[in-house]
């Protein structure tokens, strides 16, 4: 099973060394700077965009892979954009105008940043250091009677049973197509009836695997509410060098709105 | 969710992390329709966990779910992850698994002792409404687009496909609902 | 000192008992293995060792803690480590040292303290390479190590195991019976149920059980000339 936890790219470069924390700070600022870019904030976040992923020492065909999925998405917005619903003055282009051009690509750019800055975060950060840095920022609002500590439970449940739903799954699929089942052909209904037959089993077997998961937790003495943690955070004074920089260049981005 | 999560069980907290699990699981699985882009098994999962699991948990599933791709694991539609995601033109669908699928749909099968095949579909029903509101109105906003530029793009592609899950969703509903007692 | 005192378990819904009366003793150090067949009892006695499960009747002291006091029950699983038939859902961690780490983290210890033990734990049982793996790329036989690890880093005094080689090869079963052995000799009781003769002939004591009751008790020459 080729599933891979997350998308994380082993390295020890300053970004990959950076505290988790902040660089889930950083994503939050980016993208807020980018929500209402203009064209100058964009040619800027590029640049910086550029230099991260030039020390993180990733490639072009990394951050291509994390924009694959969207690729069809974004390139209907920009189609959508560039022909039809933006007035403005006609181009040499039939039924586009110079404005939906512009507009069109300043908003697909916008989105391809959110989602390269996300992705560089994963793939410079450990899954098990994303959730202890989420677990961090989470902790302020614990008065709010948002759990951390269960929340990051759940997280890290959830990434342990993922590949292993998947496994299982391909597990039942074989059966049934051992005995016959062809999931391309047939009608509607009898696709329907074949993914039913792929999918309840699926859940019957994650409804008992429940149970069992947390019988074995609490056998291990979990209980709800404040835990400790392996694995510390410290800041150093270049994680704290970064944040000041990036709330900086943040407030000077925001300032332009 | 708040207030709300603090009476939740450890039993309840691992029926909510798996159903956000077979979520994950549901947007890689893609059945072929006739004559129309393959659809993904995701939202089934979505009314199922409202359905299966009750507003409180069926909510929390969906949230853990949302917050595991926003950390950036390739647990969205077609692999995508990140905050990037949540805040671009199709977070408002995830925003609506939360409150459309998971907490209303549940909040409405709550509502009868024991729900039969016709109001099980109607909670599906009502939570992507919800699903398709809120994913529009972003969708609108965000990629800057009229109200029905958004529904060409956003919802009508994948009606047939959600009736198609929905009256699978209600199936598995009723076969499966005695096994959870949470 | 564990002592099970006229334990009775009825389960919600059950009509008739899954447990009748039990009395029972065991002893620090000691390797008590408990037989019978399907349905008998003997998954549901152990889960009332660690307090998971709670008596209908009766009570079930650990080292003169009552489970009936969900106080206690923290420190009551601490002492009494238990191990499931099917290791695949008994790990919770994404990586194995971050699974064997979920104990201590609910005993609340310092991180320092955490690293130490899930190093140790994992090299208890052979398993110290394996610190980064992602569970679901192990074998069955190393997730049951993996399981074994987990309760090591509790510190535990006793470890009830159910059916704990089921699944796995004549190899591996080797390798966790001996692995069981070597525990109990560092002195940790083990409680052993399992349904294979097998298994049990080194046992301290075997305890027989059939439809909720103990039939049979004493040592291995003993039970086995019963028989």
């Amino acid at each position: 099973m080729g599933y891979k936890l997350g998308q994380y790219i082993p390295g020890s470069s300053l970004v990959h060394r950076l505290d988790p924390r902040v660089k889930i700070a950083a994503v939050m600022l980016v993208s807020i700077t980018v929500l209402r870019a203009d064209a100058f904030i964009v040619v800027a976040v590029t640049i910086l965009l550029a230099g991260i992923t030039f020390i993180a020492r990733l490639s072009l065909a990394h951050l291509l892979r994390a924009v694959r999925p969207l690729v069809i998405f974004f390139a209907l917005i920009f189609l959508v954009h560039l022909f039809f619903f933006t007035p403005g003055a006609p181009s040499p282009l039939p039924l586009a105008t110079y404005e939906g051009l512009y507009r069109g690509a300043i908003l697909t750019w916008r989105f391809v940043f959110l989602i390269l800055s996300a992705a560089i975060l994963t793939m410079t950060t450990l899954p098990s250091e994303l959730i202890s840095g989420l677990e961090r920022c989470l902790r302020p609002l614990r008065p709010l009677g948002i759990p951390s500590h269960d929340v990051a439970v759940m997280v890290s449940i959830v990434l342990r049973f993922v590949p292993t739903l998947l496994q299982e799954l391909d597990q039942i699929k074989e059966a049934q197509m051992a005995r016959g089942a062809d999931f391309k052909a047939g009608n509607l209904l009898a696709r329907m009836k074949r993914v039913s037959s792929l999918v309840i089993p699926l859940i019957r077997n994650s409804i008992l695997r429940a149970e069992e998961v947390a019988m074995g937790m609490e056998g291990r003495g979990y209980r709800r509410g404040p835990r400790t943690y392996m694995r510390e955070l410290r800041m150093t004074p270049s994680d704290y060098i970064i944040l000041a920089l990036l709330v900086i260049l943040t407030g000077l981005g925001v300032y332009r709105w | 969710m708040g207030r709300a999560a603090t009476g939740i069980s450890t039993r309840g907290m691992v029926f909510a992390a798996i159903f956000a699990a077979l979520t994950a699981v549901g947007a890689f699985i893609a059945i072929p329709l006739i004559g129309l882009v393959p659809i993904s098994l995701q939202t089934l999962f979505v009314h199922l966990a409202g359905a299966l699991l009750g507003s409180r948990l069926g909510a929390l599933s969906q949230f853990i779910y949302v917050l595991v791709g926003v950390m950036g694991l390739p647990v969205f539609a077609g692999g995508a992850s990140g905050l990037g995601v949540l805040l671009g033109p199709r977070g408002g669908y995830l925003i609506g698994f939360i409150i459309g699928g998971g907490y209303l749909t549940g909040r409405l099968v709550e509502r009868r002792k024991k729900p039969g095949f016709l109001w099980i579909a109607i909670s599906c029903v009502a939570g992507l409404v919800v699903i398709y509101i809120l994913g529009v109105l972003q969708l609108s906003i965000v990629a800057d687009l009229p109200v029905t530029g958004a529904l060409a793009v956003g919802v009508v592609p994948f009606l047939i496909g959600d009736a198609i899950k929905i009256i699978a969703a209600t199936f598995i509903t009723l076969k499966l609902r005695g096994m959870i007692k949470v | 000192m564990i002592k099970v005192e006229h334990l009775v378990h009825t389960y919600e819904g059950g009509n008739s008992p899954a447990l009748r009366a039990i009395d029972l003793e065991i002893e620090e150090g000691e390797y008590v293995a408990i037989i019978g067949p399907i349905g008998c009892g003997k998954t549901t006695l152990i889960k009332h060792l660690n307090a998971l499960l709670i008596p209908t009747e009766g009570n079930v002291w650990v080292d003169g803690m009552n489970t009936k006091d969900t106080r206690l029950a923290g420190e009551i699983r601490q002492r009494v480590g238990m191990v499931f038939q099917n290791p695949d859902n008994q790990i919770v961690g994404m990586t194995v040292e971050e699974d064997v780490a979920f104990g201590p983290e609910n005993l609340r210890l310092p991180p320092g303290e955490i690293r130490r033990r899930v190093t140790e734990a994992l090299e208890a049982v052979g398993m110290g390479s394996y610190a980064q793996r992602h569970p679901h790329t192990l074998s069955g036989g190393e997730k049951r190590l993996v399981t074994l690890a987990d309760v090591l880093a509790m510190n535990p005094s006793y470890i009830a195991l159910d059916e704990p080689t089921s699944s796995l090869d004549p190899a591996g079963r080797e390798m966790v019976l001996t692995l069981l052995r070597g525990l109990n000799k560092q002195g940790i009781a083990m409680i052993h149920v399992t349904h294979n003769m097998d298994e049990i002939t080194g046992a301290d004591r075997i305890i027989v059980m059939e439809d909720g009751r103990i039939v049979l008790s004493g040592t291995p020459g003993e039970v086995f000339s019963g028989v």
